[in-house]
């Protein structure tokens, strides 16, 4: 029955595929959208939720953890790496990264900070830098391919890669980091005196980075935009926000405060997501049940002529039935492959706009329920164009 | 064989056939004469199980169909009855072998496909589109299909109202001669007395049906 099921389809081609279409979009909408919202607010928490102090120079909070967290905006400024040092020997600190940066490689921001900063991580391939012009690739660059263990490289200021070649300091590409699904997996990671080697000898007037280093018994040292700390209790990173408020010039501040206006935003923005879902799925039905409906009463003098031959009525409703379950079960499968795809291609607009990684392999038990509630409402969509004409028997007619 | 005794039949309350006594034997071709609306294709409709009497009995092959309930006529049809339309009523879209297919559905194809289409010269076109045959080659399919599944009754209904008159001489004599070749009843109505010489018996439709109306 099925390869007749098939056939009947095929002689009615240019209908099967505007149905077919036509779930499609509507089902592949509803995917990426409920995927989207939450992989974006995911990767939120998981990225903000980690750390529970950034300290940085003054000016806007979101602004501070959203270039030292998801490495979007511009840092806001420089402070002194003195901060960074008198934070590793206060006891109420169980973590403290300083993060430097300034530069990048085709589009991927070069992130100076310490080895420690990246154990959490695991290395793919390589191994982690240990010496200044040591690079450490994250997942998505070292996957692009542009660069390759071993490979040296230059960076240049800014994001644009038409900005200034810093040409007299070449980094070597060390290692590449497994996949965090995270921010970090769009950046290059290398010692922080890489960065205060980088812009030693010149300066970018207007542009804020550590540009200022010092050569004092032979250490290196510079300036940094930011330090991200994870304090031993609450009680802790208190008292260390109470004391940067006394300090002029400095701020700190905890990031998942900051970005719980951002996550607001984006749960609202998710509920309207997930409202435009339901409206999508809704249209779905009441597209297959518009195709069914014109499926069959096109479908009116085929339908006399098997009953004439002998063709039972409940083999006709079967065979309807049947086109409907192949039309649905393919163009879901259709529509999960293109979210797929389409994730992909998401990711590469949100992870470089705004350091969020959107994983095209990762899915949410809510996409399957979404398959599933469209699945079961083209079935029932159509059930209900057929069954009035499965009632109504042409040879009554006669 | 087919035996009809007191068949009556109306439609919105005016009655269009009353048929006291007919038999159709197996082996044997019968024409029914008739001038359209005198009742021939509602007296094929009722053999072939199309639709039911309001009284009387008719027995197919052993089976009276008078009382089948819709279910039990559909399997009747399936079945025992192979009915060719003037209009061939076939399925368009698809090809001369999904025509015939068409009653796998129902685990009811009987004859191997290409030899039937053999016999009635029509192999070649077996996977042609409907839409691109004949009308002569549309009601040799047509014929295909009743017989594939090894009929009880051969019904016809204005066989070749579509067709030229050379073409139609040789479908009325395809059709009765499967009288002979299968061993049913062939029936076949028509309002072209021509057509006489190729069937075993005419009947006259206005001598058939009491209903007195103009035919």
């Amino acid at each position: 029955m099925l390869k007749f099921a098939l056939k009947n389809l095929k002689t009615k081609l240019t209908r099967t595929i505007l149905a077919s279409i036509a779930v499609i979009l509507c089902t592949t909408i509803a995917l990426i959208s409920f995927n989207t919202a939450n992989q974006v607010q995911d990767g939120v928490i998981s990225t903000a939720g980690f750390y529970d102090t950034i300290v940085g120079p003054e000016g806007s909070p979101l602004q501070l953890a959203l270039s030292s967290m998801f490495y979007v905006e511009n840092p806001l400024g420089t402070i002194s790496y003195e901060h960074y040092e008198n934070l590793k020997n206060n006891p109420s600190v169980k973590e403290v990264y300083p993060i430097a940066s300034g530069d990048s490689y085709h589009g991927a921001r070069i992130i100076g900070t310490v080895p420690e900063y990246l154990e959490r991580y695991q290395l793919k391939s390589g191994r982690m830098f240990s010496e200044p012009g040591e690079a450490v690739l994250g997942y998505n660059v070292a996957r692009s391919g542009v660069l390759q263990i071993g490979d040296e490289f230059v960076g240049v200021h800014g994001l644009a890669e038409s900005g200034h070649v810093h040409a007299d300091f070449k980094y070597s590409v060390a290692g590449g980091l497994a996949k965090t699904g995270t921010a970090a997996d769009n950046v290059i990671y290398t010692p922080i005196e890489s960065v205060w080697l980088v812009h030693g000898g010149h300066d970018h007037e207007g542009e804020a980075h550590d540009d200022e280093h010092e050569h004092e018994d032979g250490k290196i040292t510079g300036d940094i935009v930011s330090i991200i700390i994870k304090t031993e209790s609450l009680a802790a990173h208190t008292r260390l926000v109470a004391e940067y408020k006394k300090i002029p010039g400095i701020q700190a501040v905890n990031p998942a405060s900051v970005l719980r206006e951002l996550l607001g935003n984006l749960t609202m923005g998710r509920d309207i997501l997930y409202v435009l879902a339901a409206i999508i799925v809704f249209m779905s039905a009441v597209v297959i049940y518009v195709t069914t409906a014109s499926f069959v009463e096109d479908s009116k003098k085929d339908i006399l002529v098997m009953r004439l031959v002998g063709i039972k009525r409940k083999t006709i409703l079967s065979l309807f039935v049947l086109q409907t379950l192949f039309i649905s079960a393919f163009s879901i499968v259709i529509s999960f492959i293109i979210s797929c795809v389409a994730l992909f291609v998401i990711n590469r607009f949100t992870a470089q706009s705004f350091g969020l990684v959107i994983d095209g392999a990762k899915h949410y038990p809510g996409e399957f329920l979404i398959l599933l509630a469209v699945f079961l409402i083209i079935v029932v969509s159509a059930l209900i164009s057929i069954i009035p004409a499965y009632r109504h028997d042409p040879l009554e007619e006669k | 064989m087919i035996g009809i005794t007191n068949l009556k039949k109306s439609f919105d309350g005016e009655r269009v056939l009353d048929i006291s006594d007919i038999n159709f034997e197996n082996g044997i071709s019968y024409i029914i004469f008739g001038p359209s609306g005198c009742g021939k294709s509602t007296l094929l409709n009722i053999i072939a199980g199309v639709i039911p009497s309001n009284s009387g009995q008719i027995i197919v092959d052993g089976l009276d169909i008078s009382g089948l309930s819709p279910v039990k006529r559909d399997e009747y049809r399936l079945n025992s009855v192979g009915y060719v339309f003037q209009d061939f009523r076939l399925l368009d879209g698809m090809t001369v072998e999904d025509n015939l297919r068409l009653l796998e559905l129902e685990l009811r194809l009987k004859l191997d496909i290409d030899q039937t289409l053999d016999a009635l010269g029509i192999l070649s076109k077996k996977k042609k589109k409907i839409t691109t045959l004949s009308v002569g080659e549309k009601q040799r399919v047509a014929i295909a299909r009743a017989l594939i599944k090894e009929p009880a009754v051969l019904l016809a209904d204005e066989p070749t109202g579509n067709l030229n008159s050379k073409l139609a001489k040789e479908i009325m004599s395809l059709t009765a001669g499967y009288a002979k070749k299968l061993g049913i009843p062939v029936i076949v109505v028509s309002h072209d007395y021509g057509m006489r010489e190729y069937f075993d018996m005419s009947v006259e439709m206005s001598e058939l049906n009491g209903v007195n109306r103009q035919c």
